[in-house]
């Protein structure tokens, strides 16, 4: 019996050997290789120098250039989840209660979006947005604005484009976590004698909790590692943390600093990780 | 904890789905004040749809529903003061048994000291004091049961409603659970609408069972109407075991049944059709002779009866006999018995009237 157990623990090692290899060559390995990076030191120029220094992480510190960044890109990440989670909750709400034979055609079609590839929809934003988009055109020809509003090349355009980005994954996550809510509860509580609304608030919303947390974090994670998006449609005038990354690494070629912002971020994403899974549990229970 | 209870009468109540035939069709029926009704019949029949309709959970496509003489139809399910216990009880898993309790006395926004008061005597009826502080999942089946129960009566709702409350319980929880049910009903004089598809708990439940087929109204009687006097060959077949036998009027007051002369109570003409219906008790077994003979073909041994298949040229029957009475111990498969069953006992269904 023992034997045949270990027998069995030793397979199970063994299976699992290539997914271990995977994770450490693909991921870990470039994550200690970027840490490394970013304690390198940089001469005048950027360029790569040899050795370590923690100059880096004391720029990022003291500067407050960077803490205005994060504070930029915090306040973008959390503005996308809160409005991806406004509009793919009543979608998935929806969806979870379907019991047509058109469910799973739905559902494809509240993903789909992932199918085309962020520069395509980003273009197609700015085809909707720009100053001489569709809705700029149709507010002038209703004459209710003379000059157009600007809806790109700033926080409102990479809002907006981010929302819609997100939204497949909050709709899909959502969709995951809404098991745990049955039809059954709510019927239950309106022959107690509950208003729909209150309904919704004492019963859906909090066993929906679960879910919005999840959602929420796997939007928040997206957001704030978003960079295309913020790219083309911040138009150069929107700065955060993914595009001075982006901005450090292929323009000012000081790969140390940016190894060092993207440390920063990783940090970032344990902390939020570990606040989730707490406030996970909490709602749960 | 006493309740107002309620009449409730539905008229030509429908409910057609759009798929197939209508889930529940011209369904009239009238429950008094206190009464106890179960509504019985086999998988698909529309129990559930009615009891939903009643509830306020299911739109009917016609007909009207009245409690006390008001038309509920068009009132929401928030305001219809009814008490509702689902097959899965349905208890809400984020909240403690006294909250689930509370739940429909905050919703009537009533003061929280006498919630606390309510909640107490409803966990003493259901006899469950003690478990305020418990989670569902932290519950037995039939403890969990109980909580669905007091939740639906301390709101003191007009009509109290159990939708196949019973069928997640073991058989031995079931009995208890049934008894229990039947008491506090009592003691409350709540009218109740109960729904199985057993036909045990229907008759040992139930002031009137209704049996339903196919979306409609087979049968509205007591237990011993429908068990006794069944007014269809269906209500026969679901309530209770029966054999049934195919025959042909003799105009003499007899039935012809495989070959056999058999007199019945009941007058048919001569060549008439029917399905005659003997409740295996009822079916003598007799060393020879008899209306029909035939020959044990098998005994099945299930405690508190033993099950004779007795099969002849043209018919087979199963005799009961309870094991008490040690008669049957000589009988084994192979013997040749006669078969015959008082006159009385016999339910005669003419084939035009009801051609199933
Ligand atoms: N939402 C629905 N949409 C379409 N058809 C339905 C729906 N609900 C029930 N039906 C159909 O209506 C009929 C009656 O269903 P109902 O649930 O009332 O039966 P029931 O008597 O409660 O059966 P059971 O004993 O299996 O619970 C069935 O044929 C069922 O398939
Ligand atoms: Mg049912």
């Amino acid at each position: 019996m023992a034997g045949d157990r270990e027998g069995r623990r030793g397979l199970a090692a063994a299976l699992s050997l290539p997914a271990v290899a995977t994770v450490s060559l693909g991921f870990l390995l470039p994550v200690v290789w970027l840490a490394r990076m970013s304690l390198n030191p940089s001469d005048a120029s950027g360029a790569l120098g040899e050795g370590w220094t923690l100059h880096h992480y004391k720029e990022l510190v003291t500067d407050s250039f960077y803490a205005d960044l994060a504070l930029a890109s915090l306040k973008m990440s959390v503005t996308a989840t809160f409005f991806a989670l406004m509009v793919g909750y009543p979608i998935a709400l929806f969806l979870h209660r379907l019991e047509s034979r058109w469910k799973t055609l739905l559902v494809l079609l509240a993903i789909c979006p992932l199918l085309v590839s962020g520069v395509v929809r980003a273009y197609g934003w700015i085809v909707i947005l720009g100053d001489a988009g569709w809705i700029n055109s149709m507010l002038k020809g209703a004459g209710l604005i003379d000059r157009p509003i600007r809806l790109v090349n700033n926080h409102v355009g990479v809002a907006i484009g981010l929302t819609e980005s997100l939204l497949p994954y909050m709709t899909l996550s959502l969709l995951a976590g809404l098991g745990r809510l049955d039809r059954g509860l709510e019927e239950a509580a309106r022959t107690l004698g509950a208003s729909p609304l209150r309904t919704f608030l004492r019963i859906t919303l909090p066993l929906s909790l679960p879910a919005v947390v999840l959602g929420s974090t796997i939007c928040f994670m997206l957001a704030i590692s978003a960079f295309v998006t913020p790219r083309l449609l911040g138009g150069g005038r929107v700065f955060l943390l993914a595009t001075e990354i982006y901005d450090q690494a292929l323009l000012t070629l000081n790969w140390p600093l940016a190894a060092t912002i993207a440390v920063a971020i990783l940090v970032l994403f344990s902390l939020v990780l570990v606040a989730s899974g707490r406030l996970q549990r909490r709602v749960a229970q | 904890m006493p309740s107002g209870g309620g009449r409730l009468a539905l008229a030509g109540l429908r409910k057609d789905y759009g798929v197939g035939e209508p889930a529940v069709d011209r369904l009239d029926l009238e429950i008094g004040q206190g009464e106890f009704v179960a509504l019985l019949g086999p998988s698909g029949c529309g129990k559930t749809t009615t009891l939903r309709m009643i509830a306020g959970l299911v739109e009917p496509t016609a007909g009207r529903i009245l409690l006390d003489g008001d038309d509920l139809t068009a009132k929401p399910v928030h305001r219809r003061n009814i008490g509702m216990v689902f097959q899965n009880y349905a208890l809400f898993p984020h909240m403690s048994v006294a909250d689930n309790i509370a739940f429909g006395l905050e919703m009537r926004g009533i003061a929280g000291a006498d919630i606390r008061g309510r909640v107490a005597e409803a966990l003493a009826l259901v006899r469950l004091s003690g478990f305020e502080a418990r989670r569902p999942k932290a519950l037995s089946g039939g403890q969990q049961q109980r909580v669905a129960l007091a939740r639906a009566l301390v709101i003191r709702p007009d009509l109290l409603l159990l939708d196949e409350p019973l069928s997640n319980l073991d058989a031995k929880l079931r009995e208890e659970m049934r008894g229990e049910i039947r008491e506090i009903q009592r003691r409350l004089g709540i009218t109740t609408v109960f729904v199985t598809h057993d036909q045990t708990e229907a008759l040992a439940l139930a002031d009137r069972v209704a049996v339903m087929e196919r979306g409609r109204l087979a049968q509205l009687g007591t237990p011993e109407d429908v068990y006794e006097r069944p007014a269809t060959p269906f209500v026969a077949r679901f309530v209770g075991r029966i054999n049934a036998l195919a025959a042909a009027a003799g105009g003499d007051g007899r039935l012809r049944i495989a070959g056999a002369a058999i007199p019945v109570a009941d007058l048919l003409p001569v060549g008439a059709r029917a399905t005659v219906m003997v409740r295996p008790q009822h079916i003598a077994l007799t060393p020879s002779g008899g209306a029909l003979s035939g020959r044990i073909t098998g005994l099945t041994y299930v405690g508190d009866v033993v099950q004779i298949a007795v099969a002849g040229d043209g018919f087979a029957v199963v005799a009961e006999r309870g094991t008490a009475d040690p008669g049957w111990r000589g009988l084994g498969p192979g013997q040749d018995v006669g078969v015959a069953w008082p006159a009385t006992a016999a339910l005669v269904f003419p084939e035009n009237a009801n051609g199933r």
